[in-house]
């Protein structure tokens, strides 16, 4: 028997049951697209999420108090930590040679209001070194200054969201605006990040100098007295000198806080690269788990072909008997039923990757706070997902194929 | 030794219904030339499909030997026996055994699809239903058409391969006395022809249309 006449037996027969070959077909695409679909959006995630750590600036380290008694990651809560930080150890860690900038931030909630307009923004208290770590760019005026600081100024520079809310397309420079009833000056409007870190959206905030936030906005004191900081964000000059910086920043700080050799630190030192690797770990599991889940329904689509196949077979015992008694081979009709499968897991998976696009075309376009995952439908988790599909497909119409082909032509004729 | 186109030596079929054992052929011997039209007679349940079955070598003797055309049937192949189906021996069934989603023309077509590389397969399937008188029923379906006419597409279909044998079970069992004569003529054209052809019937006066009336009763053959 011809190949092409085979597929058309084939195509015959699948287009005698469109409605069975249709469901069937059914288990396919949804089990492809929920691969692609899932799998890509779990990818862009991943991406998402080390990109914007990326943004925060690079070769930073971040110094926060941590309660020595409290328990793991508790020590880092609110209700754990104990204030432990001043502006002289922001101070004292500038002086470490591998540092190259160093910016103490206290941050907190507060309401921007500019005439009768308000804005519910994330106020961000620090020094003119933020720029630096943070990566903030200004778009127009000036960031507040050193001696600012020193003062403690009443001046705030807005993130690009922040403006706009507040004064559309008015020029803001040089403005007033109230935060928790005291008047500040806008200096300065920075330039869109465009992302979001931990659903934060980075254009929503307002920096004032670190002083002001102390004193004037949310007061924090430390044990003994002093302007509390909540973060130090430590800037090295290069990713070489990360692990030896950490080391300098643990020494000064346990010298000026007086802590003995066999007492824990009551601070704790996080790298950009320890917080991104863990991210994408979780993000990684995270993937992996979506994967399981499509892997899974592909699984049911496949053992779904099989289970339309037997049946197939059983119900087509008749036909395969005419077939043989009228000279099919053994070999002509398990090419029949295979191709029958190999259409279906073909046609099916080929749909299946069209909806898995428009699944991640459609993920890629939800925006949340600011930032969407950019879901990149990947040719692995293409490839991936097809040979997954070709090999369910083949192996699920072999056994019923080669059961059909077994059949003694009498016994298949005289079934049923 | 010369043999005979189709030879069967003592050939018995049991079939093994749990406990109970069948023996529908009880060592059947029978002999038929080429060119040959010879008829089968018998009670009804006295083996005559199963007979037939074994000589189109659709199934297998339990004991005995059958030898077609000088060869053991036992010691063919799987592929050999499918070849011998396909380009010797034109079956027509009992039951017709038509593909039911399949046009006439589909139908008749299907052993020239196995043969391969007949490139007329449809103007074949065509002349072939002409002299069955089904030129206008080339596109129906068996659901569509009557038993008479299924029976035609069945012998339109048995012998589009040309094959020196046509094996018809009970050709006319469904057939008014016109619709029978029309089909006994065929088979005699087939007959003229030079084919070999062996049908079952129950009406004694098809059987004595044939050479040869061979008698069958609970499984042996009581008179050739
Ligand atoms: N597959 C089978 N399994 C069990 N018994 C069978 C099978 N096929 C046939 N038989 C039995 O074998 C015997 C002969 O059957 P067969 O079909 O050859 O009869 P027949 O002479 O063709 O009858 P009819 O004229 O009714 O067609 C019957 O008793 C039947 O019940
Ligand atoms: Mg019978």
């Amino acid at each position: 028997m011809k190949f092409r006449d085979s597929l058309a037996s084939a195509l015959k027969s699948l287009a005698a049951n469109k409605l069975r070959s249709g469901l069937t077909m059914l288990g396919m695409v949804i089990g492809v697209a929920a691969v692609i679909g899932l799998m890509s959006i779990g990818r862009g995630a991943e991406t998402m999420i080390t990109s914007t750590f990326e943004d925060l600036g690079s070769n930073v380290v971040w110094v926060q108090p941590h309660n020595p008694d409290a328990p793991g990651f508790a020590g880092l809560s609110p209700e754990f930590a104990t204030q432990s930080l001043t502006m002289d150890d922001a101070e004292a860690l500038a002086d470490i040679p591998s540092v190259v900038a160093v910016a103490p931030s206290n941050t907190n909630y507060a309401e921007l209001i500019a005439g009768n307009k308000s804005f519910a923004a994330m106020i961000e208290g620090s020094t003119p070194a933020v720029q630096q770590t943070s990566n903030y760019t200004l778009a127009r005026g000036q960031f507040f200054t050193d001696r600012s600081v020193a003062k403690r100024d009443t001046v705030v520079v807005l993130g690009d969201n922040a403006a706009k809310e507040l004064f559309g397309s008015a020029d803001p420079l040089g403005e007033r605006i109230k935060i928790k009833g005291k008047r500040f000056t806008v200096v300065g409007i920075l330039e869109s990040k465009g992302g979001a870190v931990m659903g934060i959206n980075m254009d929503d905030i307002a920096i004032i100098p670190i002083t002001t936030f102390q004193t004037k906005i949310f007061a924090q004191q430390t044990t003994s007295g002093e302007d509390a900081v909540e973060s130090i964000s430590v800037q090295l000059a290069s990713s070489d000198s990360i692990n030896g910086a950490i080391e300098d920043i643990e020494t000064v700080l346990r010298k000026r806080h007086r802590i003995d050799s066999d007492e824990k630190d009551d601070f704790v030192i996080v790298s950009q690269e320890q917080v991104s690797s863990m991210l994408t770990q979780v993000t990684g599991v995270f993937t992996i788990f979506l994967g399981a889940i499509a892997g899974i329904s592909l699984l049911v689509g496949g053992i779904g072909i099989m289970n339309i196949m037997l049946v197939s077979v059983t119900e087509r015992t008749r036909e395969i008997g005419i077939r043989k008694a009228l000279g099919a081979k053994r070999r002509d009709i398990l090419v029949q039923f295979l191709l029958e499968s190999a259409v279906i897991s073909l046609v099916g998976s080929s749909i299946g990757i069209v909806c898995g696009w428009f699944m991640s075309r459609i993920a890629s376009s939800i925006t949340i706070s600011g930032t969407n995952i950019p879901a990149v439908v990947a040719p692995d988790i293409v490839v991936l997902a097809i040979s997954v599909a070709i090999v369910i497909g083949i192996v699920s119409g072999i056994y019923p194929a080669i059961r059909a082909a077994r059949l003694n032509p009498i016994d298949a004729l005289h079934y049923g | 030794m010369s043999r005979s186109m189709i030879e069967l030596d003592k050939v018995t079929k049991v079939y093994r219904m749990g406990k109970v054992e069948v023996h529908a052929l009880r060592g059947v011997s029978l002999s038929v030339d080429a060119g040959e039209m010879v008829s089968i007679i018998g009670a009804s349940g006295s083996g005559k499909s199963t007979m037939l079955n074994v000589i189109g070598c659709l199934d297998k003797p339990t004991s005995g030997s059958y030898f077609f055309e000088g060869v053991n049937v036992s010691q063919l192949s799987d592929n050999q026996l499918a070849e011998v189906r396909n380009k010797k021996i034109g079956f027509v069934f009992q039951d017709f055994n038509l593909l039911p989603r399949a046009t006439a023309l589909s139908n008749v077509e299907l052993p020239l699809i196995y043969s391969g590389g007949a490139h007329n397969r449809r103007q074949r399937a065509i002349d072939s239903l002409q002299r069955v008188g089904l030129s206008k029923r080339v596109d129906h379906k068996p659901t569509e058409m009557s038993g008479g006419e299924q029976q035609r597409v069945a012998i339109a279909r048995a012998m589009i391969n040309n094959p020196p044998i046509i094996l018809a079970d009970e050709p006319t069992g469904n057939l008014d006395s016109k619709s029978s004569a029309d089909i006994m003529g065929i088979f005699h054209d087939l007959h003229r022809e030079g084919k070999t052809i062996i049908l079952i019937t129950h009406e004694s006066d098809i059987a004595a249309q044939a050479q040869r009336i061979v008698r069958i009763s609970d499984g042996e053959i009581v008179s050739l």
